[in-house]
């Protein structure tokens, strides 16, 4: 038999001898062996780089071995992480671009924020003016000052489209002038 | 070399993107100027008489005016004719407004000239040029006259735009609007309009009802000041912008006077009053609000006093007025 096994392999066997071999072979574990070990047997003598070794069962041994490993893909993050610096070096300099613009552009249009006119006013005045912040309280009431239609009258000076003196206020605070108009 | 090539691209798109959306508007042409002219010119050469309409946020009011001029005067009758009603005489910059309701008469001077359809200062000078560039657009028909359209566009964030439609062949305005890009905020439009027709120096004085009863007369200016003399400022003013008046005015039911500076661009106005905080005037709270069309309007308080900036430009430039207004030592 282990003669036939070594015919086959070398291309030898008679060629209707060859199937009832591979099904024999195929039933039988240690004729399974020896078509194993002839093949090793053969790239070894042949120095070849690759062994005919059945490493299936080794590995798959050490797989069910191997604990599971619940971490986060190491390499992965490496590029993500790679991925961001990348990103944020990009905005930083989109970022640092703009500003330069915009630096320029102040230089170009000075009279967007330069005041027409600089009286002469002592610095150590009594009362500063009170710098009204950032956010000078939009606050969401909806009274706004009874006097306002007396100043929107002389404002105006008596121009139609204002209401007047005493009719029912058109004025509206800003925040409730956005959710009415939408701007 | 390559690091060359970067520096060069960087040096491109930081100078170039200036020059790319800088959009320096160029000075306007000299036949757009002339039209604005004729425009300011025309209410002293014609007489009118008319109907125009508001219309802003929706809401639309109807007036009727007549307008006379000769040699020695300048004479104008308004009359709105929706809701409350209100008739303004005005006699050069003398003038009367009449509410018949509440059977009172407000007298006033004219500081802004700023009814329609005479709303460009006189004299007229460059002021306009400097904050906005005026264009001649396309020709349009108004009340059955070919007008020649004016767009304005400001050259700063500061102001809104405007469009006037000019009748070409008196100058006269027939319908002005306030733009914010190209949407338009509000708008005087006439409906109907007799220029050089006959008029009646009656249909310029107050009826005989007005006449004989007796009505509560307020006189809403009390003294003009001179420069200086308000102990408030406004210490920076926005660029374009220039004080016209300072004063004291007495509004009616008050028992203070309120101070008042007036400013101007050429076409916007804006208000800012200081009155201090009394029992009788409790302090509001400071904030934003808006009014019918182009008005917004900034309270603040400084030092017991409430500041309020009032005026038909964004709210950005009213905060940047009113919160310039400081005390003087």
């Amino acid at each position: 038999m282990k003669s036939k096994i070594s015919a086959l392999m070398d291309g030898e066997l008679e060629q209707r001898d060859v199937s009832n071999i591979i099904e024999a072979i195929r039933k039988d574990d240690d004729l399974q062996g020896e078509w194993e070990t002839y093949h090793l047997i053969g790239d070894t003598l042949r120095q070849s780089s690759k062994l005919s070794m059945n490493i299936s069962s080794g590995v798959s041994q050490r797989l069910k071995a191997e604990p599971t490993v619940l971490s986060p893909n190491i390499s992965n993050l490496e590029r993500k992480l790679k991925r961001k610096v990348y990103a944020f070096s990009v905005a930083a300099s989109v970022i640092a671009m703009v500003s330069a613009w915009l630096v320029i552009q102040n230089l170009h249009e000075p009279q967007q924020i330069i005041m027409a006119e600089q009286p002469n006013y002592n610095h150590n005045l009594s009362i500063a003016p009170i710098p009204v912040s950032s956010s000078p309280a939009i606050h969401n009431y909806s009274h706004p000052p009874i006097e306002i239609n007396d100043y929107l009258f002389v404002h105006r000076e008596f121009s139609p489209g204002v209401t007047m003196r005493g009719q029912v206020t058109n004025v509206n605070s800003v925040t409730e002038y956005h959710e009415r108009y939408g701007r | 070399m390559i690091s060359r090539k970067i520096i060069a691209l960087f040096l491109l798109l930081v100078f170039g993107f200036p020059a790319a959306f800088a959009q320096e508007l160029p000075r306007s042409s000299e036949s757009a100027l002339n039209w604005l002219k004729r425009m300011a010119d025309a209410p002293r050469r014609h007489n009118y008489s008319g109907t125009f309409v508001y219309y802003a946020d929706s809401h639309i009011e109807t007036s009727r005016i007549v307008h006379k001029v000769d040699s020695i005067s300048e004479r104008e009758r308004i009359e709105v004719l929706d809701g409350s009603p209100r008739i303004v005489f005005r006699n050069n910059d003398e003038m009367k407004c009449y509410l018949p309701e509440s059977k009172r008469i407000f007298t006033e001077k004219r500081w802004f000239r700023k009814f329609f359809p005479d709303i460009l200062p006189q004299p007229f000078d460059n002021i306009i040029d400097e904050n906005y560039y005026v264009k001649e657009d396309k020709l349009e028909r108004v009340t059955d006259r070919q007008c020649q359209i004016l767009s304005l566009t400001p050259r700063d964030p500061l102001r809104h735009g405007h469009q006037f439609w000019i009748d070409v062949e008196t100058g006269l305005l027939l319908r002005a609007a306030v733009v914010n890009g190209s949407e338009i905020i509000e708008q005087f439009a006439f409906a109907q309009l007799e220029i050089d027709g006959e008029i009646h120096s009656d249909s310029l004085k107050p009826n005989q009802s007005m006449v004989q009863e007796e009505w509560k007369v307020t006189d809403l200016i009390t003294s003009f000041l001179k420069a200086g003399e308000l102990k408030w400022q406004v210490m920076s003013l926005p660029a374009g912008f220039k004080k016209l008046v300072e004063m004291k005015r007495n509004l009616a039911d008050k028992p203070t006077l309120v101070d008042h500076i007036a400013l101007s661009d050429g076409l916007a106005t804006v208000s800012v009053f200081i009155e201090p905080i009394t029992q009788d005037a409790p302090a509001s709270l400071p904030g934003f609000f808006t009014s019918r069309g182009a008005i917004n309007i900034y309270v603040r308080i400084l030092s017991d006093n409430k500041i309020t900036t009032v005026g038909e430009v964004p709210l950005a430039t009213i905060k940047l007025i009113g919160d310039s207004v400081i005390k003087r030592d």
